[in-house]
């Protein structure tokens, strides 16, 4: 169980204990303390099938050191619709006891992720499993056009072929 | 992240809240009590937003869509001791044949033999650039291992995707 899991179920918790101190100390009618548990009845009720819908959607934060490349998706800029474009991979966390599931990350589109991604997409379709490394660029250059990416690390990815993942060579004695 | 789970992650922030302003109003609790409900609340609400993101990225189990583009695969076998059953992990996007940008999800679908092979062809075309058509179907599987309605296995074809079309040509 990850923080996330352990977070939410301490909302129910904490919003049950709410609940219950509303219902045996306010002031409240019976009528408007029947309504308020129906309240909270149904918004439990809504953020339990809420969350299957978050699941599964890349994230942007989190992207792992080291990880195993399965897969790549890149969106280009649109400049007819203004999208900014996007780069979006699917990889497996190399970290020692990490959780072992592939999970998919989305990056903001920059060209230079896009050269090396695409180059170990090529790799990939070669069955040449490719190892990615992130570098974080501690002296970013220059100020980002768009504030809210202020406190943004600017990161260097890189790709290197895992060959400690390939069967062994039959010319190797 | 869809419009419906976001609304309703607004429609609990909410509830909350308006059962603490009830708390804060409403009851004849001491101060103290009224302030650590409040710190808990605000707390908690930090936490869970932040807490977020943690569950974003992973696989889910539900809502496959009927039709799909394959993105990618990764299949994990049944171990030997029976202790894991195995796992198949699919990266999709939704059917767009007008190439419409996408984003692509991450699903997890019970392991199967039968499907583990539809999935190896289907990865072989992927990595020779022959985008890949996915299909549920209701058909169970031919060794008939899986009752798909109560078992929880998933049943999928592959297809090589049609060909864009192209524009008519105007005289």
């Amino acid at each position: 169980m990850h923080l996330g899991h352990g977070a939410i179920i301490s909302a129910y918790v904490v919003v049950t204990l709410l609940l219950l101190g509303l219902g045996l100390y306010s002031t409240w009618s019976l009528r408007t303390k029947i309504a308020g548990i129906l309240l909270v009845t149904a918004a439990y009720l809504l953020v339990y099938f809420s969350l299957p819908h978050l699941l599964g959607w890349p994230t942007d934060r989190q992207v792992p050191r080291r990880f195993n490349l399965y897969a790549v998706y890149i969106q280009d800029p649109d400049q007819a619709s203004g999208e900014a474009g996007s780069v979006f991979f699917w990889a497996g966390d190399l970290a020692p006891g990490a959780d072992p599931r592939p999970r998919a990350f989305r990056m903001p589109f920059k060209a230079s992720f896009k050269s090396v991604l695409q180059e170990a997409e090529g790799k990939l379709q070669q069955n040449i499993p490719q190892e990615g490394e992130i570098e974080l660029e501690d002296a970013p250059q220059g100020v980002p056009l768009d504030w809210t990416r202020l406190g943004q690390k600017s990161v260097k990815l890189k790709f290197k072929d895992a060959l400690s993942n390939l069967p062994p060579s039959k010319e190797a004695p | 992240m869809s419009t419906e789970s976001i609304a309703g992650f607004i429609a609990g922030y909410f509830i909350v809240a308006l059962l603490l302003l009830n708390v804060l109003f409403c009851t004849r609790w001491m101060w103290w009590l009224k302030l650590a409900a409040l710190l808990t609340v605000v707390a908690l609400f930090h936490a869970t937003y932040q807490a977020l993101p943690d569950l974003l990225g992973w696989p889910t189990a539900a809502g496959l869509p009927a039709r799909f583009n394959l993105r990618g695969l990764e299949i994990v076998e049944p171990d030997k001791g029976g202790v894991s059953k195995g796992e198949i992990y699919l990266w999709v996007t939704e059917l767009n044949l007008d190439h419409s940008p996408q984003v692509p999800r991450a699903f997890a679908v019970p392991f199967h033999p039968e499907l583990q092979l539809k999935l190896a062809s289907a990865g072989t075309k992927l990595r020779k650039r022959m985008p890949q058509l996915g299909e549920r179907t209701e058909r169970p599987f031919d060794s008939g291992t899986t009752d798909l309605a109560h078992g929880g296995g998933i049943n999928l074809d592959f297809y090589d995707m049609p060909d864009p079309l192209f524009p008519e040509r105007v005289p």
